[in-house]
């Protein structure tokens, strides 16, 4: 991918607790965001794109160098994430909001603390029993915490809640059949089973 | 009663977020206050 940026330059960073998954309920990636210089988010496109794709680099060229009409935002609002104690704190008037409930199983995921962020995501998940993105980030606290068969338990939850997730399902796949995976993805095979699947998008 | 959760989508204000780069150290959105920023998400798999 490396090579496709040319001349711009990234880090790469790595969103195993779904972070990004959640806040803009995508279920499915490649996907393209960017955020302006006081930063709003001027473009979202969900699935599909591919940076291998000349069209879609230059839709990114394009975006990087538009005109955006920044108006009269402050630069740049930030919006710390919520501290343990602070979030504790507002528990303690709301202790089954499902939104400081994730955000506490965040914070613990940053503390490396699986099996309480797990706890954590649990309480949300009775909160919030239809929501997929809550049953995967639970099944993903489980994973960390080295809980496998309750992770899948929660995956195929949210798989069965949103039954043409694209992102739940590769987790899956990846969990179930490792050998698949590594050292080389078979690609012949997601295919194959995107069909046994039913997968239709 | 839970709440309502509304997905992000152009025009709204974007979080700070920090995430783990692939080299362990960590990546915060704020450090890049006053850039444009492109984001490209992807898997592995």
């Amino acid at each position: 991918m490396r090579g496709f940026a040319e001349p711009y330059s990234f880090p790469t960073a790595v969103d195993s607790a779904n972070l990004l998954g959640r806040l803009f309920d995508f279920d499915v990636v490649p996907n393209g965001l960017l955020i302006d210089e006081a930063g709003v988010i001027r473009f979202l496109h969900v699935g599909g794109f591919y940076l291998s794709r000349t069209e879609i680099r230059q839709q990114v060229d394009a975006l990087l160098t538009a005109d955006f009409a920044a108006g009269e935002r402050p630069a740049f609002v930030v919006q710390e994430p919520l501290e343990l104690e602070t979030i504790r704190g507002e528990l303690a008037h709301r202790p089954d909001d499902p939104d400081l409930l994730l955000a506490l199983g965040d914070a613990l995921l940053r503390e490396d603390r699986a099996r309480d962020a797990a706890a954590a995501f649990e309480r949300a998940a009775e909160q919030r029993p239809d929501d997929w993105s809550v049953a995967f980030a639970l099944g993903t606290a489980l994973r960390r915490a080295g809980d496998r068969a309750d992770a899948l338990r929660w995956w195929h939850r949210a798989l069965e809640l949103d039954p043409q997730n694209f992102t739940v399902r590769k987790q899956i796949w990846r969990e179930e059949h490792p050998e698949l995976f590594y050292p080389t993805i078979d690609t012949d095979w997601q295919r194959e089973q995107l069909v046994r699947e039913g997968y239709r998008r | 009663m839970a709440a309502t959760r509304h997905p992000l989508t152009e025009g709204d204000v974007m979080p700070d977020l920090t995430l783990p780069g692939v080299d362990g150290q960590p990546i915060r959105l704020r450090d890049f206050a006053g850039k444009r920023l492109f984001i490209f998400m992807w898997a592995s798999w």
